[in-house]
């Protein structure tokens, strides 16, 4: 009999093997030029037979004129393993219509077998090679050739319980897998008679959000921002290592970091004082991201202070100066210095300066040997002190009293 | 022109598994001089070369070559060529076989212990080098002393077989503290091992 | 020239490199199957290089020597598959038993991963079974 008005038509399904998944496409011939109509579409598909249906699902969505659909769907079984039926019917999703709505009629099913691409063998494994996240579950399967193989498979060396699916496939459902090592998880199965095939099952640790994500500046021209990476998910020959991008939100402008753990951005002459950055990290897995909103000059994080040098040394007193690298015109430091004797902290001062530092230490013993140290922070907007700079001097003899 | 001076007494010793290091004289050269040392290897049949920079490195007259191209046995030939801006001068070309100049890690002793119901005497226990040729024998030498003695005896004594690490030092007093210990040497060598870490035993009382 | 007089070892080197392989390879082996739990030789394999390709040479004068050119185009066709130094020690030490003239096969690796380890397993438990015979007819010998 003529089918239902908007039946779905030309259903076609292919496979991708390695994604394990099936990708459905079809139409709806029967629409008017200018019509776009809301539909749901339920799809059914079964395995090893028509009867055995395992997936059930409606999809809703608008249709247009001779519009081409598309559909996927993930098999936690590898595709290769069975042979997989499927159909599907239609119903207008349209308030006008009253209730009760009835489906179209189904489409014929339509058959998927990956098992005549297999070649000669006795004994097949799947998934080949598969690349998943530590804690993930995996579905691995046999088929065997001819029926009688009482088929065994071991994960490491450890036999794993199976399930038999039909006379000649089995499956063996991993949960939450571990990471064992970079070259894979063995998974090796025979028939008994000697011979035997197996698969490696690459798991990836899980790709960690970058952590303590912060940039600073040493001089209003360099952003230099870290990160604690977590673990390398990097699988030889398998998955690279993760990488990590720098978007900037104001400026528009993105970098890909040469290194994993820390990054270098330009500051440009005229750029604003806020920054809105997102370190973004990305394995053939997932996707993570961290974000940081600052004000540039509330991150300056002055160079290490050079050319400490001791001036008027005498028995008592010593004038310790200092240089350091200019930041901005109108930065101020907040320069600490530390006398040491003895390898204890014997003082302690504070100075602020603006281009080079000096400063008079005072009821020094005689004859004595000190080392002293710098380091300055931006005494505008304190963030981080600098690197130490220190350096060994001693006071004079004392000299003779008045005789 | 100032050619610089030829490369002699040149001296090559084979860190087990780590490096083959050789060293030459004049050390004291021009800032503007640096050398290459030609090494042929695999008994001739292989061919390479390092050189030594000649900016301010520390040792400028000392060149290394690294795994996996250092096996043993083998018989390398050596020849240093001086170079400054005014010329090239070849040093004579030197022989050497491994066997002879491999330098070994220490062996480990782990155990110095008495031997229950033998007097004056303590059995010392060792792990062989892992770093060590399998394809040499090792001679040992054996120090001891008592522990408030300042004073060393020494003992020699081969490893009959391979792998061979156990040694019963006699003639000891009794129920006396001792420390030992151990270096060793490829038998062909002439560069011995580093001493082992001391370790203390005491023997049975009498 | 700047090539050394000699590039054939004597027979005492012969005998020190087999020991040293032996010992290398008996390493290789344990690293292997410690850090690949649950990967079985293939018997395909192992047939096809004993049957093909003899483990040592025939020469009647001790000591016996390994083929080289049997086993060194297999070590360099598992080098980059394998992280470990200790194989081109290995293609170091072929390298000084390899006769002259002696031509070499191309070896293609299995490109399934899982076969890929099988291969490797197996060419190390050759080699490494091969040069314990080696090393007791030499020290029978």
């Amino acid at each position: 009999s003529e089918p239902l008005p908007l039946t779905p038509e030309s259903l076609k399904v292919s496979i991708n093997s390695t994604q394990q998944c099936l990708h459905l496409q079809w139409s709806v011939h029967s629409l008017a030029y200018h019509q776009e109509l809301k539909m749901v579409f339920q799809i059914e598909i079964s395995r090893f037979n028509t009867s055995n249906v395992i997936w059930v699902e409606n999809y809703s969505t608008t249709v247009k004129w001779k519009q081409v659909l598309h559909w996927n769907w993930e098999s936690e079984l590898p595709l290769e393993c069975a042979t997989h039926f499927v159909r599907i019917r239609s119903m207008v999703d349209n308030a006008r219509i009253p209730e009760p709505r009835s489906w179209s009629s189904w489409s014929s099913w339509e058959e998927v077998d990956e098992r005549n691409s297999l070649g000669h063998g006795a004994l097949f494994v799947f998934p080949k090679d598969k690349l998943v996240e530590e804690g993930s579950s995996v579905t691995i399967c046999s088929i065997s050739r001819s029926y009688q193989n009482n088929v065994s498979c071991l994960l490491e060396g450890v036999q794993m319980r199976g399930e038999q699916l039909d006379p000649n496939v089995s499956a063996f459902h991993l949960n939450n897998v571990p990471f064992i090592r970079e070259t894979g998880t063995n998974i090796f199965c025979t028939t008994g008679r000697g011979d035997g095939t197996g698969t490696v099952l690459f798991v990836s640790k899980v790709l960690e959000e970058p952590r303590d994500f912060s940039c600073e500046t040493p001089d209003f021209k360099t952003l230099h921002c870290t990160w604690d990476p977590g673990s390398d998910t990097g699988l030889p020959k398998r998955q690279p290592s993760q990488s990590y991008t720098l978007f900037e939100s104001f400026s528009g402008k993105k970098i890909l970091c040469e290194h994993k753990n820390w990054c270098n951005w330009q500051v440009a002459q005229d750029s604003q004082e806020m920054y809105n950055f997102t370190l973004t990290t990305e394995n053939y897995l997932r996707k993570r991201g961290v974000n940081i909103l600052f004000n540039l000059t509330h991150r300056v994080r002055p160079m290490t202070p050079f050319n400490v040098v001791f001036k008027n040394i005498s028995d008592t007193n010593a004038t310790m100066t200092w240089q350091v690298h200019s930041i901005g015109n109108y930065s101020t430091l907040f320069c600490q210095i530390e006398l040491h004797g003895e390898g204890k902290v014997i003082q302690q001062h504070n100075v602020s300066i603006k281009v080079n530092g000096n400063y008079l230490l005072s009821e020094l013993e005689p004859d004595t040997q000190y080392m002293a140290q710098v380091r300055c922070g931006d005494a505008n907007h304190f963030w981080k002190w600098s690197e130490w700079i220190g350096k060994n001097f001693s006071t004079l003899e004392a000299a003779p009293s008045e005789a | 022109a100032v050619l610089p001076a030829k490369p002699e007494n040149i001296s090559c010793i084979f860190y087990y598994k780590k490096n083959f290091t050789c060293t030459w004289s004049p050390e004291k050269e021009a800032n503007d001089t640096w050398y290459i040392v030609k090494r042929t290897y695999c008994y001739g049949r292989k061919s390479d070369h390092c050189t030594t920079g000649n900016s301010t490195s520390t040792n400028r007259t000392s060149c290394s070559f690294y795994p996996p191209t250092i096996t043993i046995p083998d018989i390398y030939t050596i020849q240093v060529e001086a170079q400054n801006a005014d010329g090239i001068i070849k040093s004579d070309t030197t022989k050497w076989i491994l066997a002879t100049i491999v330098k070994t890690e220490p062996p480990e002793i782990y155990s110095v212990k008495p031997v229950l119901g033998v007097k004056r005497m303590v059995q010392i226990k060792w792990k062989r080098p892992v770093l060590a040729p399998a394809s040499t024998t090792l001679k040992y030498m054996l120090r001891f002393r008592t522990v408030n003695s300042a004073h060393w005896m020494e003992i020699n004594f081969k490893e009959y077989f391979f792998g061979h690490a156990t040694y019963n030092l006699m003639g000891l007093q009794a129920f006396t503290e001792y420390v030992v210990a151990l270096q060793c040497v490829a038998e062909k060598s002439m560069f011995w091992s580093g001493w082992s870490q001391e370790k203390m035993g005491t023997t049975e009382e009498e | 020239s700047h090539m050394a007089p000699t590039n054939q070892p004597q027979p005492e080197d012969i005998g020190a490199i087999i020991t040293e392989l032996w010992n290398s390879s008996k390493k290789l082996l344990e690293d292997y199957q410690k850090k690949e739990t649950g990967v079985p030789e293939s018997t395909d394999y192992s047939l096809r290089i004993q049957t093909l390709l003899p483990c040592f040479t025939s020469d009647s004068q001790p000591p016996s020597n390994i083929n080289s050119s049997t086993f060194l185009p297999y070590f360099k066709a598992i080098k980059p598959l394998l992280n470990n130094s200790e194989v081109q020690e290995i293609i170091e030490q072929l390298d000084k038993l390899k006769l002259q003239n002696a031509s070499e096969t191309e070896v293609s690796v299995p490109t399934d991963t899982f076969e890929c380890k099988r291969f490797i397993l197996t060419i190390l438990r050759q080699f490494s079974e091969c040069l314990e015979r080696v090393k007791s007819l030499n020290s029978g010998a």
